[in-house]
C-alpha cells in the first residue's frame, strides 16, 4: 500500500494536462464577463446576428434628421448590384455595399507590432494564378477593429489547387494591401495563406467611384501578407524578387535571416519548388494556431423549400442577406441587412435535409420603402467622430484611455411597428490598468410611426422591447479576466 | 511596440516574442499576466514578497521552456509553471512554519486522503499520482471539474467558487464532499493507503 503526504498530492495535482487548464481558464473568463460585463439591450435584441457592424449609406435621407449641410464625407451611395453576375457560391452576396460602422480602436491605432514573419496556416492555403488585377483601389471597412479603412487593390486570382480549405471556387478575388502593390500577375503561380472576407461583416468601398460595391465573386485576404503569406514562384522555383520589392521588404527585413540560414521555421528555403512548400506546409503542425478555415458553401438543394429560401434571401437593391456559416455546421443561416443594417430576422437552411426555418421578423418590400434610412445619420456621426471624439454621457473620462468607440445601427420591429436604432458604444480603460475597464452607450431610435428620431436610455429601450431591463451600470469600473 | 501603453498583446504575439528569444517577452508577459500570477501565487503563500519571487521565477522558467516548447495555450502554461513554483515554495516554508493561505486550508480539507507528515517520495510516484489525478478530473462533470480545479488546484476560497458558479456556499461544499470521496476510493482502488 502506498501512503500520499499532503506534499505529493499537491505537486500531483500540478501535473493537470494544459488542455484541461486551458478550458478551465476559457470557462472561467466567460463566467466573469458574464457577471460583469454589461449585456447590452441592443446586442441581445439581435444575437442571432452576432453583431451588427455594418452601417451603410443611404437612398433615402431621413426628414427629421434633415438640416441643409452637405452629406458629409464619409457618407456613400447605394449602388445597385443588379448587374452583377454572381457565381455559384453562396458567400459571394457577402460584399454588401455601403458606408461603414465607426470604430475607433486606440489600442490598435497606438500601437502595431509586427508579426513573425512565417506563412500562416491558420486559414485557406492556395496554390493560385493571378490573372487580372483590378485598376481601381478599394478600402474595406471592417465591422470589428479599424480605426480608418484600409486601402486594397483587388486581384482576381485562379485557384490551381487547395492546399488547405474546402470548396475554394476556381476563381475568386484577393485583396492586396494597397501599399504591398506588385504586379502579381508576373509569377507563375503564388502560394497565399487567406482568410475568407464576408465570414464576418464588412464593406467594400471601390474609391475610384465613391461607391460602395458589390464585387460579385468570393472574398479572400490576409492582412499581414507581406509577412511571409504570399510566396512567389516562377519557372518551377520559389522566386525570392517579390519579397525584395517595394513595401514588401517592411515584413522581410524580419525574415531574411530566417532564408539565410534556413532553420525550418519557415516553409520555404531557396531553391524550393511549389510542391515542396506545399509537401512542408502539409507535414508541419506544431505551428498550427489556428481552429481551420471557414469555409465557402457552395449551396444547391433539390427541395422546393430550399430553393425558395434562397430565392428569398437573394440580392435585391437596397438589402441583402448575410450568409453565416462555420466550419462543421450543419446548417447555413442568412440575417437580412437593409441598407447595411442588421435586423432581427433571419433564414435558416438544414444543410442536410433542406428544411427552412424563418426566424424574427419578417420585412416585406412596403415595410422595407418605408423604413428611414438610418445610415446617413450614422454617416454624419462617423465623420463628425474623425474630427472630434464624442464624450460618453455616463464615464468621467479623467485618468482613463479610450480603447474602442462604436457606432452601429439596427432595425427591428415590435408590435407591427419598425425601428431603427443607431447605437453609440464607448469603453475606456484606466490610463494605467487595462484589466479595469468601463463601459458606456447612448441609443438613438427611430419610430416610423410618427417619422420622429430621439434619445432613449436603456430602460426605456427595454420596455419598448418588453425584455428584462440588464443589470447595467454605465461608467461603473468593469474588472476584465485576467487571462 | 504594442503594450507599450499598458494594453496586452495577443498570446500567440508574446509566444513569438520568446521563440524570437527576445526579452520584449517577459515585459509582455508582465503587461498581461503579473495580476494573474500574482493572484495565483498569494493563494498558496499568502505573503507579498514570496508572491513577487515567485512571479520572478515563472518568468525566467517561461523564458527557459520557450522555445522548444510552443505552448498550444499561453495562459494555461504560466499557469502550470507558476503554481510549481508557487507550490515548491510553500512546503519549503511550511517546514518553518504554518502558512496562512488558502492553500493550507484547501489541504487540510484534504485530510483523510493525504497525511500531514512528510515522506520521502520519489518524482516517479508523484508523477503515477499525476497521472491518476488527471484522468480523475478528466472523468468529473464539468462543473465538478471546475469546482475541483478552482479550490485544489488554484485553492480559490470556496465563496469565489459559489460566486463563479452562482451556487450557495453550501452547494460548493456538498459537490467538495462528493468530489473527495469519489477520488478517495479511487485512490484506493489503485492500492493507495488512506
Amino acid at each position: 500500500m502506498k501512503n500520499i503526504c499532503q506534499k505529493q498530492l499537491s505537486e500531483a495535482i500540478s501535473c493537470l494536462d494544459e488542455d484541461v487548464l486551458a478550458d478551465y481558464l476559457n470557462q472561467k473568463n466567460q463566467k466573469q464577463i458574464k457577471q460583469k460585463r454589461i449585456s447590452s439591450l441592443c446586442k441581445a435584441l439581435i444575437a442571432a446576428a452576432a453583431c451588427f457592424a455594418i452601417i451603410v449609406g443611404s437612398m433615402h435621407f431621413l426628414p427629421m434628421l434633415a438640416d441643409d449641410k452637405q452629406p458629409p464625407e464619409a457618407h456613400v451611395t447605394w449602388e445597385s448590384t443588379a448587374t452583377i453576375t454572381t457565381p455559384p457560391v453562396a458567400d459571394s452576396r457577402l460584399t454588401v455595399t455601403g458606408v461603414p460602422s465607426f470604430v475607433y480602436d486606440g489600442a490598435s491605432a497606438v500601437q502595431s507590432a509586427p508579426p513573425a514573419f512565417r506563412f500562416e496556416v491558420s486559414g485557406f492555403v492556395v496554390k493560385a494564378r493571378a490573372t487580372e488585377i483590378y485598376k481601381d483601389t478599394y478600402s474595406v471597412y471592417s465591422g470589428h477593429a479599424d480605426v480608418l479603412p484600409r486601402d486594397y487593390r483587388v486581384v482576381k486570382m485562379q485557384t490551381l489547387e487547395t492546399v488547405r480549405g474546402e470548396n475554394m471556387p476556381q476563381y475568386f478575388l484577393y485583396l492586396l494591401p494597397e501599399h504591398l502593390y506588385t504586379d502579381l500577375t508576373e509569377y507563375e503561380c503564388l502560394l497565399l495563406s487567406l482568410y475568407q472576407k464576408g465570414t464576418s461583416e464588412f464593406v467594400i468601398v471601390n474609391n475610384t467611384l465613391g461607391t460602395a460595391q458589390c464585387l460579385g465573386m468570393p472574398v479572400f485576404a490576409n492582412d499581414s501578407a507581406e509577412y511571409g503569406n504570399v510566396i512567389a514562384f516562377n519557372n518551377g522555383i520559389f522566386d525570392e524578387s517579390l519579397w525584395l520589392t517595394g513595401s514588401w521588404q517592411t515584413g522581410y527585413q524580419f525574415g531574411k535571416y530566417l532564408l539565410d540560414e534556413y532553420d525550418g521555421s519557415l516553409f520555404v528555403s531557396r531553391g524550393d519548388t511549389c510542391q515542396a512548400v506545399i509537401d512542408k506546409i502539409n507535414n508541419e503542425s506544431a505551428m498550427h494556431f489556428g481552429e481551420g478555415p471557414e469555409c465557402v458553401v457552395a449551396l444547391s438543394f433539390d427541395t422546393k423549400e430550399a430553393s425558395d429560401a434562397l430565392s428569398y434571401v437573394s440580392l435585391s437593391d437596397k438589402n441583402v442577406f448575410l450568409q453565416k456559416y462555420s466550419t462543421g455546421s450543419k446548417w447555413v443561416s442568412f440575417v437580412r441587412y437593409i441598407c447595411g443594417c442588421v435586423t432581427d430576422e433571419t433564414v435558416t437552411i438544414d444543410l442536410e435535409t433542406g428544411e427552412v426555418s424563418y426566424d424574427g421578423s419578417r420585412y416585406s418590400e412596403n415595410d422595407i420603402t418605408a423604413l428611414p434610412d438610418i445610415s446617413f445619420d450614422i454617416a454624419k456621426k462617423v465623420a463628425d467622430y474623425r474630427l472630434e471624439i464624442p464624450s460618453p454621457p455616463h464615464i468621467d473620462t479623467d485618468g482613463k484611455k479610450l480603447l474602442r468607440l462604436y457606432v452601429s445601427g439596427a432595425y427591428f420591429k415590435k408590435s407591427g411597428n419598425t425601428y431603427g436604432l443607431v447605437n453609440t458604444s464607448w469603453l475606456y480603460m484606466d490610463a494605467d490598468d487595462y484589466y479595469v475597464q468601463y463601459q458606456d452607450e447612448e441609443f438613438l431610435l427611430y419610430d416610423t410611426a410618427n417619422g420622429t428620431a430621439y434619445t432613449v436610455t436603456l430602460q426605456e429601450l427595454a420596455e419598448l422591447l418588453e425584455e428584462e431591463m440588464p443589470d447595467t451600470e454605465y461608467g461603473k469600473p468593469i474588472e476584465i479576466p485576467m487571462c | 511596440m504594442q503594450g507599450a501603453s499598458g494594453i496586452p498583446l495577443d498570446d500567440r504575439e508574446i509566444i513569438e516574442l520568446y521563440l524570437s528569444r527576445d526579452e520584449n517577452a517577459i515585459k509582455q508577459t508582465d503587461v498581461k499576466y503579473r495580476k494573474f500570477i500574482y493572484k495565483l501565487a498569494y493563494n498558496i503563500l499568502h505573503d507579498e514578497s514570496d508572491c513577487e519571487e515567485c512571479i520572478s521565477d515563472t518568468y525566467l522558467g517561461v523564458w527557459n521552456a520557450i522555445p522548444p516548447t510552443v505552448p498550444s495555450s499561453f495562459a494555461a502554461f504560466i499557469c502550470a509553471i507558476a503554481r510549481r513554483y508557487a507550490i515548491k515554495r510553500y512546503h519549503a516554508l511550511s517546514k518553518k512554519r504554518a502558512v496562512p493561505s488558502e492553500m493550507t486550508v484547501s489541504l487540510s480539507e484534504l485530510g483523510d486522503i493525504a497525511y500531514d507528515v512528510s515522506t520521502v517520495e520519489s518524482e516517479h510516484e508523484t508523477a503515477a499520482l499525476g497521472e491518476l489525478i488527471n484522468s480523475f478530473v478528466r472523468s468529473l462533470s464539468s462543473r465538478r471539474r471546475y469546482i475541483f480545479i478552482s479550490r485544489y488546484y488554484f485553492a480559490e476560497p470556496i465563496d469565489r467558487i459559489a460566486s463563479d458558479l452562482m451556487l450557495s456556499r453550501s452547494m460548493i461544499n456538498k459537490e467538495l464532499a462528493r468530489i473527495k470521496n469519489d477520488l478517495k476510493q479511487l485512490l484506493i482502488s489503485e492500492g493507495y493507503s488512506i
